[in-house]
């Protein structure tokens, strides 16, 4: 029992060292969490916070920020699915660019680095999108804004997509 | 089992389990808000616990993986890295399940880094497996504090 106790009063005292370790590095490391925000967490709070992180270089759009981009044509929408997937269904414009593919194709390599881009896949559950983003910004792409929502959110909001519809 | 045996499995499981956690805990510290977004795409943990979670992972790897190397508070160290192992072992593979495709988070923060899989579900078993071991045979000599040597199964 003895031993029980003492490991189980131990692994409390290395749980508090190490939260308060980590409040106070975050405190003053310059990518850190400060204090002041570590509970005040809203939906879509921690994507911004993304988007800050010195080390991404992209930032994320939701569903009416897309539609915005998409009605103004001010981006070109970028799907990050597999081209089989893109050829289904996608958001009206898109151009299909797998992220595995990426480096590789040809198309990519015309756009200007400072080109408006917003990627997507197929919705929250997937990160195809994100991966393509780490390739695209290591290619030099300055101006890449993630649409997490993806297919997922753009559908069901009727907005416009090109769908191949089977053939009989 | 073999004294000598024993204890050359508790000082090797010791030192392999604390090294990888201390690289592991490394990218985490250093791009705390990368790593709470590989906590959150777990689907698991409500948005207001996330970034106190990413932190507390963060350090818990390292300080532990430092106690085991070092041989300080062996066994309390061993424990608490096999519950932090078991949580990750349900956590990616409640994730499989909900056929969630994420990024493990377990070396690197960040949605670039390696997938989920049951390769990862293995390794963390085994590691499982050796700081069990430990948990249960603290014993071993290169510690620097060895208040925690009386074995489970009666005195060394």
């Amino acid at each position: 029992m003895n031993i029980i106790r003492t490991v189980v009063v131990r692994s409390l005292l290395v749980l508090l060292t190490c939260i308060a370790s980590g409040i106070i590095f975050n405190q003053f490391y310059s990518g850190g969490i400060r204090a002041s925000e570590l509970i005040s967490v809203r939906k879509e709070i921690s994507y911004k916070r993304i988007a800050q992180d010195t080390s991404l270089a992209y930032q994320r759009v939701s569903l009416d920020e897309a539609y915005t981009l998409f009605k103004t044509k001010a981006a070109l929408f970028v799907d990050a699915r597999q081209e089989a997937i893109f050829k289904l269904a996608h958001i009206r414009g898109a151009v299909s660019c797998y992220y595995q593919r990426a480096a590789q194709l040809p198309i990519v390599n015309e756009w200007p680095k400072d080109k408006l881009l917003v990627l997507y896949c197929g919705g929250v559950k997937c990160d195809q999108a994100d991966q393509l983003a780490e390739t695209l910004v290591g290619m030099g792409f300055t101006n890449i804004h993630i649409f997490p929502g993806g297919m997922d959110a753009w559908r069901p909001a009727g907005y416009p997509i090109d769908e191949t519809k089977a053939h009989h | 089992m073999n004294p000598g045996l024993k204890i050359a499995v508790t000082l090797t499981a010791r030192i392999v389990i604390g090294v990888i956690f201390v690289y592991a805990s490394w990218d985490k510290i250093i791009h705390p808000f990368s790593f709470s977004a590989n906590v959150e795409a777990y689907q698991i943990l409500p948005q207001r616990a996330l970034y106190l979670t990413a932190i507390g992972v963060a350090w818990l790897e390292m300080i532990c993986g430092i106690l085991l190397v070092t041989g300080v508070w062996t066994r309390t160290a061993a424990f608490m890295i096999s519950v932090m192992l078991m949580v990750f072992i349900v956590g990616i593979t409640r994730a499989m399940f909900l056929d969630l495709d994420i990024s493990c988070g377990c070396f690197e923060s960040g949605i670039e880094g390696d997938r989920i899989g049951w390769r990862r579900v293995f390794e963390d078993t085994l590691m499982l497996i050796a700081s069990l071991w430990i948990v249960i045979f603290p014993k071993s000599p290169l510690s620097l504090w060895d208040g925690e040597v009386t074995d489970v199964l009666g005195p060394a």
